[in-house]
């Protein structure tokens, strides 16, 4: 059970890094910011 | 910002139409993990920035640019999964403007200026950074590529004030067809040819 619940976190997040770092970062003030 | 929520606005929209986490168990991601290194060394470039671009001959510049060779390197490998070809659109586009200006993501005073971004200036001189981007300013009559660069502005009204380029629309519909796709439950077969399913 554990590894399937690494297993969808591992993909969620590796896509979300791969778009994240390719463009806009996430900006920590929560005003937004460019890429 | 925009892409943080393009991404968490996919997930969200392919639960709303049925899609359930359990299928992203059938994704045969390859080199995942490298996408996180790649996001990993961006942290110091990012959110603790020199006030002022370097260029080519700097350290920080370059971890950037490896940081963007590892991000090709995850899309090449699994370029057959559903939105990673405009994933790779969005990064190819980025990479020619940020590598025709130095290393960084080129954006106009104006723009900054309309989207209220201004207390991210760590400078008023062209080449100055922007706290928690890869911008650095730039007239628009000395940006290379303008067209690619931080050009598309949202600004108040709007509750999200931001600034983003083509490349980042580009990917920011290839995390939405990848999750639209990879959380749906899979196509019966023969359903897609018009056949009854049984």
């Amino acid at each position: 059970m554990k590894k399937v619940y690494f297993t969808i976190i591992y993909v969620i997040l590796s896509i979300g890094a791969l778009v994240l770092a390719s463009g806009a970062p996430a900006a920590f003030s929560g005003t937004g910011g460019g890429g | 910002m925009i892409l943080l929520l393009a991404v968490v606005a996919a997930v969200f929209i392919a639960l709303l139409r049925g899609g359930r986490f359990e299928h992203l168990l059938r994704v045969p991601l390859r080199r995942g993990w490298l996408a996180l290194v790649a996001f990993a060394l961006q942290i110091v470039e990012i959110y603790f920035p020199l006030p002022q671009s370097q260029g080519f001959v700097s350290w920080r510049t370059f971890l950037l640019l490896f940081s963007y060779l590892l991000l090709i390197l995850v899309v090449a490998v699994n370029r057959r999964l559903p939105g990673l070809l405009w994933i790779g659109l969005g990064l190819s586009l980025n990479l020619a403007v940020m590598l025709a200006n130095g290393g960084y993501m080129p954006i106009t005073p104006e723009a900054v200026a309309r989207a209220g971004l201004g207390h991210l200036t760590l400078g008023e001189n062209p080449g100055a950074r922007l706290l928690a981007t890869k911008d650095i300013l730039l007239p628009r009559e000395a940006t290379r590529l303008w067209f690619l660069s931080d050009i598309l502005v949202l600004a108040p009204p709007s509750p999200l004030r931001t600034v983003f380029s083509v490349g980042d629309v580009c990917l920011a519909l290839g995390a939405f067809i990848f999750f639209q796709r990879t959380m749906r439950p899979p196509v019966p077969r023969g359903a897609a040819a018009g056949e009854p399913a049984s």
